[in-house]
C-alpha cells in the first residue's frame, strides 16, 4: 500500500534519525549546556573552597560533611523548608480543587472569576512582598485591624517564630492557586458526561459522581500540580529575601535563600553549591518516590507514560 | 532538502540573533582596554535619589577640574543587594575601580587583598575621625568611612506638646537617665482608649502612639551595650563582651521596652516598614531613636508636610554613649588606574566636595577639625535643614562621646552578627530572658567564631 | 429548582465570593494605596481610600526612576525571549513525538529531570559560566537559555499535544512531496496553536515578572527590566510606598490585558495537551 511505501525503508529510518535529532537538537543541546554541564561544574565547586576571590581549592567532601555536622543553619533550613512545603503543597492543591469544582458547577460568570483568582499570579514578587509587608505588620497592618473588629485575637504574623511559615503559606496561597486552579479546572471540563451520567443513575450523588468518577479522572492533573508544587515551594526565595531575612530567629530561612546568602553574600560558593546539590538529590529522591507513589491512585487514560 | 531547509533557516535565525544581540551585549568592556585618552573610573555606590544627584553632582565637578578623566557611576539601588552585586562583578573580573564597600565585609575583603592599602595615602591627608578608620589586623587602613553617623532621638515635636513635657535635652551634660527615659516614653504611649501604660486599664495590644521604638540590628544594641559598660568586643579587638552583665543588661532594658514598659512596637525582622519621618508625622511614634541620616528625609517632610521635630541625645545607662558608622570609600587592587582612583578618592573624601550632602542632612564630616573649628561647622549645619539644637545634640555628642563599632575592626562581625540578630528576636519578642539566650544560645557559638576556628 | 438547590446553589456562590474576597482584598489594598500620599498611607486606623487623590503618583513613578527605560528593557528581552521559546520548544517537541532516533528514550527522560530539577541547583555553575564568557551584565543569560528547548517543561508540554494529532496529516502531506520541515512549519504548527498560544502566556508572565534572574545578571541599572525596577522604591533609608503600588499598578495592566485576551486559548491549551496524560 502506498502508506506502508512511504514510511519504511532503510533510507527512511536514517533519514529519519538526523531529522529526529536535528529537530530535537535545540532542547538536547540547551540540556548539555545549562543543565549536565553545569551540574558537574557544580559538583566540582562543591568539592573546594571557592570564594569568588581568589583561586579555589580542593578540599574534598569537607563542604559536606561541615553542612552535616558544624553547619548552624543547614538543618533548621531544611525543616523549615520541608514545613512550607508540605503545608503550602497539601493547602494549594486542596483550595484549588475546591475552587475548581465551584467554578465548573457554573457557567455564569465563571470567566470573571477565573480571571479574578488569576490575578495575583500576575502581580510582581516584589510588589506582593512589599504589600503584604504592610497588610501583615503586627501593630498598624489591616489583617490585625480586621481582626480586632472581629474580637479576635492579633497574631504577630512575619514577626514571630510560630506564625512566620503558616503566614508566608497564606500569601503563597493567594499568589499561586491561580495557575493551578485554572489547571484543575480545564481537567474538570475534561471529565467525559458520560460518565457521570452513568453514577447518576445508578443513584449516586455528587459525592459518589466525584469521588468515583472525577477524582480519578482528573487524577494525572493532581499529580501533575502535586509535583509542580513541590518544586515550586522548594525554590520559595522572594519572601525570605525581601520580607524576612530569614528571621525570626530563623524561622523563615529558607534553603534557596540560605544558598544565595552563603554563595553571593557571605561569598562562600563552595559551600554553597554543596548545599545546591544537596537540594538536587533530595527533590530527585522525592519525585522518583511521588512518581511510584502515583501509580496506586493516577488513571491515564492511554495507558501510563 | 528538509535538512537543508532546516539548516538554511537556523542559521537565518542564528544571525539575526547574533547581530540583534550585538546591541544587547552592552557589558562593561575591559578597564582600560581603550587605547590612549581620558581615564574612566568606575565608582561604585548606593543610595536613593537624593544621593544619586549629589554624587553626580561633585563628580561632574571632578570632571570639570580633571578633564583626562571620566567617571563612569556604577549606581545600586538597595544597599542590602550590594555585596550580591560586588560579588557578581568580581566574578565576571569586572570589579569597579574605586567606591562604596559594604561595612560588614570590608575587613574579610581587606584580609583577601582585595584593596588598596590606603595607610600611606591618609598619612597626607588632614586628621580624619578614629572610629572611622577601618583597619585589617596586619595593621592596613582598607578604608574610612565617607561620612559619620551617630545614633541619636529624633522627636515629635507636636506629641511632647500635647503631652506638655519638655523636650529630650540636645546637650550631652544634660542627657536623661535611661529610667527617666522609660518614664516620659510612658507618658507619650497612648492606646486606643488615650490611656498610658501609667493608667489603669491600659491595653498594650491596642495601642495607637508609642513613645520609642527599638529597632533590631546591631547598632542600636552595641551602641547602649557599650554604654552601659558591655559591647560585642572590647575597643582593643581581643575581648569578647558580649556575655559581660553590662552588655546583657542593656539589651534587657531594650527589651523591656517593648514587652515590659509597652513604650515600643515590636519591631519587624526587616526595618519599619515606615521610616522615622513618618512615624513622627503620622504620630505613631513619639521619640525614635535612630541615625543622623534621617535628617534628610525628616527635613524634607518638615518641608511638604510641616513636621515639627528635634534632636535629642541617647539617654545615658551607666555611661553617655554613642557609636558611628559610616560607609568607606576603598580602592579596588583590580583596578588599572590606582593612581587616578586615588586622586578622585582624595576628592571624595574631602568634606569640601560632600557639602550638599551634608547640608542636605545626610551625611556628618569624616574629618576631626569639621567638628571643632566653628567656621567649618557653620558650613554644614548652618542651615534651615539643620534644627537650632543640632550643634549640641549632634556635633558634640557625636565628637566627644562616639565609639567605634565592631564592624571596624573585628573580621569576624559578620559570622557572629549571623548568630545574634536571630537569636534576639526572641528576647525582642520577649519570649526569652536576655541572659538566657545570650548565655545559652549566642556564647556558646560565637565564642569558637570569634577565636577563629 | 428544588429549595434544596437553591440553596446549595447560593452556598456555592458565597463561597466563592469569600474566595474572591480573600483575593481581592489585598489587590484592593494595591490599588487604593497607589493614589494615597505617604502620610495617607500609614494613617491608622487605615483609611479606605484616599481623600487626596493622588493621580501624579503614577507620572512620578516612572520619572523618578527611568521606568520607559525599564520598559524598554524588558521589551527587549521579551520578543526574542518569547520568539526563542516558540519555535526551539515546537521543533523539540515535534523531534520528540514524531521521529525515531537513537537514545531517544534516554534524552526524553532527562528532560523530563529537567523539569523537576530546582533552578538554584544550577544557578552558581551557570552563573560562573555566563562570566567566563565575560556575558554578564548582558541579556544574554536572560534570552539565549530559551534558544535552547525554551524550557523542559514546554518542550514536554508541546509533545503531548504533538502525540495528540493523528498521523493522517504528516502521510498526506509526505504524500504531496513535502519535507519534514515544510510539515513542521506549515502543517503542525498551526495545529498546535491552542497549545502554542498557552505556553507563549506562560512564558510572558515569567519573563515579564521575573525578578531574580536579572537581579543576579543585571548590574547596571540602566539595564534593570520592569520587575527589579520596583525593588529600587525600597530604598535604603526609607521605601517610597505611594510610588511603589503605583508602578506596580502600572506594571501589572499588560498582563492584566494579555490574560483576558488569552484567556480561552490557554484554557484550551492547556485541556488539549493531554496534560491529563
Amino acid at each position: 500500500m502506498k502508506r506502508a511505501a512511504v514510511r519504511t525503508g532503510k533510507r527512511f529510518q536514517t533519514e529519519e534519525a538526523v531529522a529526529g535529532y536535528l529537530f530535537a537538537a535545540p532542547v538536547i543541546l540547551g540540556l548539555i549546556i545549562f543543565v549536565i554541564g553545569p551540574m558537574i561544574l557544580s559538583a566540582i565547586v562543591s568539592l573546594t573552597d571557592w570564594n569568588v576571590l581568589t583561586a579555589p581549592h580542593f578540599i574534598g567532601i569537607k563542604n559536606y560533611i561541615h553542612l552535616f555536622t558544624t553547619d548552624l543553619y543547614f538543618a533548621n533550613s531544611l525543616l523549615v523548608t520541608s514545613y512550607y512545603v508540605v503545608g503550602s503543597v497539601i493547602l494549594t492543591i486542596f483550595y484549588s480543587l475546591v475552587v475548581a469544582v465551584l467554578l465548573n458547577q457554573d457557567a455564569r460568570g465563571k470567566g470573571i472569576f477565573r480571571s479574578i483568582f488569576y490575578l495575583p499570579s500576575i502581580v510582581p514578587i516584589v510588589a506582593s512582598s512589599a504589600l503584604w509587608l504592610w497588610l501583615y505588620n503586627p501593630n498598624f497592618g489591616l489583617f490585625n485591624e480586621v481582626l480586632q473588629s472581629l474580637g479576635l485575637p492579633k497574631s504577630k504574623f512575619l514577626v514571630d517564630q510560630t506564625t512566620v511559615i503558616p503566614s508566608l503559606i497564606v500569601m503563597g496561597i493567594w499568589g499561586g492557586a491561580g495557575n493551578t486552579i485554572v489547571i484543575f479546572l480545564a481537567a474538570l471540563q475534561g471529565v467525559p458526561r458520560q460518565l457521570l451520567e452513568a453514577v447518576e443513575i445508578d443513584g449516586g450523588n455528587w459525592f459518589h459522581k466525584f469521588r468515583a468518577v472525577t477524582l480519578p479522572m482528573i487524577s494525572p492533573v493532581t499529580f501533575f500540580n502535586l509535583v509542580i508544587g513541590l518544586i515550586t515551594a522548594f525554590q520559595v526565595f522572594a519572601q525570605p529575601y525581601i520580607m524576612t531575612s530569614g528571621g525570626p530567629n530563623n524561622a523563615s530561612l529558607f534553603y534557596v535563600y540560605l544558598m544565595y546568602r552563603e554563595g553571593f553574600q557571605r561569598n562562600n560558593m563552595g559551600l554553597a553549591s554543596a548545599e545546591a546539590w544537596i537540594l538536587f538529590l533530595l527533590v530527585s529522591v522525592l519525585s522518583i518516590l511521588l512518581f511510584r507513589w502515583s501509580r496506586g491512585w493516577v488513571h491515564y487514560e492511554g495507558g501510563n507514560q | 532538502m528538509s535538512k537543508r531547509r532546516l539548516f538554511i533557516a537556523a542559521g537565518i535565525v542564528a544571525m539575526v540573533f547574533l547581530t540583534a544581540g550585538s546591541a544587547f551585549a552592552g557589558g562593561k568592556s575591559e578597564q582600560g582596554a581603550a587605547a590612549a585618552g581620558p581615564v574612566t573610573l568606575q565608582y561604585v555606590f548606593w543610595g536613593d535619589q537624593n544621593e544619586v544627584n549629589a554624587t553626580k553632582a561633585f563628580t561632574d565637578g571632578y570632571m570639570v577640574k580633571n578633564p583626562d578623566v571620566k567617571i563612569s557611576l556604577l549606581h545600586i539601588p538597595q544597599a542590602n543587594t550590594y555585596m550580591d552585586k560586588i560579588n557578581t562583578l568580581a566574578a565576571s573580573h569586572s570589579l569597579p575601580d574605586l567606591g562604596y564597600f559594604q561595612e560588614t565585609n570590608v575587613l574579610q575583603w581587606g584580609m583577601n587583598d582585595q584593596f588598596v592599602d590606603l595607610t600611606d595615602f591618609y598619612k597626607n591627608e588632614p586628621a580624619k575621625l578614629d572610629v572611622l578608620k577601618f583597619i585589617t589586623p596586619d595593621g592596613k587602613i582598607v578604608g574610612i568611612s565617607v561620612a559619620n553617623e551617630i545614633q541619636v532621638i529624633w522627636y515629635s515635636k507636636k506629641m511632647f506638646d500635647a503631652a506638655g513635657l519638655p523636650y529630650p535635652p540636645s546637650d550631652p551634660a544634660k542627657a536623661w537617665t535611661w529610667d527617666h527615659f522609660v518614664q516620659v516614653a510612658k507618658e507619650l504611649t497612648k492606646d486606643v482608649n488615650g490611656k498610658t501604660p501609667n493608667d489603669a486599664g491600659f491595653d498594650p495590644s491596642n495601642v495607637r502612639s508609642f513613645g520609642t521604638w527599638i529597632q533590631q540590628w546591631y547598632m542600636p544594641w552595641v551602641t547602649f551595650a557599650i554604654a552601659n559598660g558591655g559591647g560585642l568586643v572590647s575597643a582593643d579587638g581581643k575581648k569578647l563582651l558580649m556575655g559581660e552583665p553590662g552588655t546583657i543588661d542593656a539589651i534587657q532594658k531594650m527589651a523591656d521596652l517593648i514587652n515590659v514598659d509597652h513604650v515600643s512596637p515590636t519591631p519587624g525582622t526587616q526595618q519599619m516598614p515606615t521610616a522615622a519621618a513618618t512615624a513622627l508625622l503620622s504620630q505613631q511614634v513619639a521619640m525614635v531613636i535612630d541615625g543622623t541620616w534621617d535628617l534628610l528625609t525628616i527635613g524634607l517632610t518638615k518641608e511638604q508636610s510641616n513636621l515639627d521635630f528635634g534632636v535629642g541625645v541617647l539617654p545615658k545607662m551607666k555611661t553617655l554613649a554613642t557609636t558611628s558608622v559610616g560607609t568607606p570609600i576603598v580602592v579596588f587592587k583590580a583596578s588599572k588606574h590606582v593612581p587616578e582612583a586615588e586622586q578622585l578618592l582624595k576628592f571624595v573624601m574631602d568634606p569640601n566636595a560632600a557639602l550638599p550632602l551634608m547640608q542636605s542632612g545626610l551625611w556628618l564630616p569624616n574629618e576631626v577639625q569639621w567638628y571643632k573649628d566653628p567656621s567649618l561647622i557653620s558650613k554644614w549645619v548652618d542651615n534651615p535643614r539643620h534644627p537650632s539644637e543640632y550643634k549640641s545634640a549632634v556635633v558634640d555628642f557625636a565628637i566627644n562621646y562616639a565609639h567605634q563599632l565592631p564592624v571596624y575592626y573585628v573580621p569576624q562581625f559578620q559570622k557572629m552578627d549571623d548568630v545574634i540578630e536571630p537569636a534576639l528576636n526572641q528576647v525582642w519578642l520577649g519570649q526569652k530572658s536576655a541572659k538566657d539566650v545570650v548565655l545559652n544560645e549566642i556564647m556558646p557559638k560565637i565564642t569558637p567564631i570569634f577565636e577563629g576556628k | 429548582m428544588t429549595v434544596k438547590r437553591r440553596f446549595l446553589r447560593a452556598l456555592l456562590y458565597l463561597v466563592l465570593l469569600l474566595g474572591a474576597a480573600f483575593v481581592l482584598v489585598p489587590i484592593y489594598w494595591l490599588l487604593r494605596s497607589s493614589v494615597m500620599t505617604i502620610g495617607e498611607i500609614f494613617k491608622f486606623p487605615p483609611m479606605l481610600w484616599s481623600h487626596d487623590m493622588q493621580w501624579s503618583n503614577f507620572s512620578q513613578s516612572m520619572t523618578v526612576t527611568p521606568f520607559a527605560r525599564y520598559f524598554g528593557n524588558t521589551i527587549t528581552i521579551l520578543i526574542p525571549a518569547l520568539l526563542g521559546t516558540l519555535l526551539t520548544a515546537s521543533m523539540s517537541a515535534y523531534g520528540f513525538a514524531r521521529f525515531k532516533f537513537p537514545l531517544r528514550g534516554m534524552w526524553f527522560s532527562l528532560v523530563l529531570s529537567a523539569i523537576i530539577l530546582p533552578p538554584a541547583v544550577v544557578l552558581i555553575p551557570q552563573f560562573i559560566m555566563w562570566s567566563s564568557l565575560r556575558l554578564v551584565n548582558t541579556f544574554y543569560p536572560l534570552i539565549l537559555p530559551l534558544w535552547f528547548g525554551g524550557g523542559a517543561f514546554n518542550v514536554f508540554l508541546l509533545r503531548q499535544f504533538f502525540l495528540t494529532i493523528p498521523h493522517d496529516f504528516d502521510d498526506a502531506a509526505r504524500i504531496d512531496g513535502a519535507g519534514f520541515f515544510r510539515i513542521y512549519w506549515q502543517i503542525m504548527l498551526p495545529l498546535i496553536q491552542p497549545a502554542l498560544i498557552a505556553v507563549g502566556l506562560f512564558q510572558f508572565f515569567f519573563v515579564w515578572n521575573d525578578f531574580f534572574l536579572p537581579l543576579i545578571y543585571l548590574n547596571d541599572p540602566g539595564k534593570y527590566t520592569l520587575a527589579l525596577g520596583l525593588s529600587e522604591f525600597i530604598g535604603s533609608y526609607a521605601t517610597q510606598w505611594n510610588l511603589l503600588m503605583a508602578a506596580t499598578v502600572i506594571i501589572v495592566i499588560p498582563p492584566i490585558i494579555v490574560f483576558f485576551i488569552g484567556q480561552k486559548y490557554f484554557v484550551e491549551g492547556v485541556t488539549l495537551t493531554g496534560v491529563k496524560g
